[in-house]
């Protein structure tokens, strides 16, 4: 079902969302919630209020919060010191690599090598701005998928 | 999108942790359920401490009016509410159009009661302290059976859900409370009785998205 709701999601996502990477996040925290709140579906009434009611929400949720990172620092809460999934977390990185690429690696050179956010965006080829707003949304999406 | 793959394992860990799952029963039966706890859960402290004139009381139309109202109002929100809580579920416009006119008789009829100009602050506050703590301490069954309840499904608008079952958790207190009060008078009701469901119900809709957004995937 995930999978066949994909085009009309992201047609509808469309609508409201210029920006690429916002629809990408808006995206994929609808399929998130749309796992979540499964229970909630009545196969005797329409599919589609459903579906794009939490769309909508995961929309205006993701434009709240965009407005409020401008005063937040973002990546207060990553840890500083260096892990190594591959050896005792086999669960995160298959969640790492569900992410986008731009969000995987942002996490990765960030929690994972610990290079400091002003390497890690100046190897990425961004703003460390930016970094922290890729980082902070693949923190999100992690702690959701892992159930953080 | 910019990477398919990336979408196919998030739905390919999606589905993996797919568990199956209750659904939520219909709102109107889920009300029921709520109505029949609670109105146990209120008549039974309040059969403790009726008031003498009760019966009497219970043949005045506009004491009628105003209680029946009030049920009439707090329980379609109720239902409103729990509707609501499913995404993409409307809590119905007329449900909560004719709530809201019962809320305006309740408000109506509340106005129409006489004022007792021989309180002293001390005796107003005596009296009362009794109706407001019976109001909060009564609501809390009410309001927490209906928040575990909309807490099952999953509140797009949560202050919304939670305004709505913040009128019909004290709304029904309030009838509850009213059935054990022998002041029928304008300042009294006002600041003991319907006080009480106006602070509770804002508080209620204030502390809904704390409680009611546990489905969000933050």
């Amino acid at each position: 079902m995930l999978e066949d709701i994909g085009p009309l999601l992201l047609g509808w996502l469309r609508r409201w969302l210029a920006d690429s990477a916002d629809l990408a996040d808006v995206y994929q925290d609808t399929l998130v919630h749309l796992h979540r709140a499964r229970h909630t579906y009545d196969p005797a009434r329409p599919f589609e209020p459903w579906l794009f009611a939490i769309a909508r929400h995961c929309a205006a949720d993701h434009g709240r919060r965009r407005h409020q990172r401008r005063w937040e620092v973002l990546v207060d809460d990553l840890p500083e010191v260096a892990a190594e999934p591959e050896q005792d977390r086999p669960a995160l990185v298959e969640a790492l690599q569900s992410l986008p690429r731009p969000q995987r690696e942002a996490f990765s050179m960030l929690k994972l090598e610990g290079l400091s956010v002003g390497a890690a965006a100046s190897r990425a080829g961004v703003t460390p701005g930016a970094l922290k707003v890729r980082a902070h949304r693949a923190y999100k999406t992690l702690k959701g998928l892992l159930g953080g | 999108m910019q990477d398919p793959s990336w979408q196919r394992t998030l739905i390919d860990r999606l589905v993996a942790d797919a568990q199956p799952v209750r659904r939520l029963w219909r709102p109107e039966i889920r009300l029921l359920l709520w109505l029949g706890v609670v109105v146990l859960g209120l008549i039974l402290p309040a059969a403790e401490v009726l008031r003498a004139d009760l019966s009497l009381r219970l043949r005045a139309p506009g004491f009628l009016l105003e209680e029946g109202a009030m049920v009439v109002g707090a329980t379609l929100l109720g239902l409103a509410a729990l509707r609501a809580a499913v995404p993409g579920r409307d809590p119905g416009r007329s449900t909560v159009l004719v709530a809201l006119a019962a809320l305006v008789v309740v408000g109506v009829m509340l106005l129409s009661q006489p004022v007792h100009h021989g309180w002293t602050a001390e005796t107003f506050v005596d009296v009362g302290m009794r109706c407001l703590v019976r109001s909060f301490v009564w609501a809390a069954l009410p309001l927490a059976l209906l928040l575990v309840a909309l807490r099952r499904g999953a509140a797009v608008a949560p202050w919304r859900v939670g305004a709505m079952a913040g009128v019909a958790a004290w709304g029904l207190t309030f009838v509850a409370v009213r059935m054990c009060c022998q002041t029928d008078e304008l300042l009294h009701l006002g600041v003991f009785h319907a006080l009480p469901l106006v602070v509770g119900t804002a508080a209620t809709a204030g502390l809904a998205p704390l409680v009611l957004g546990s489905w969000h995937a933050r």
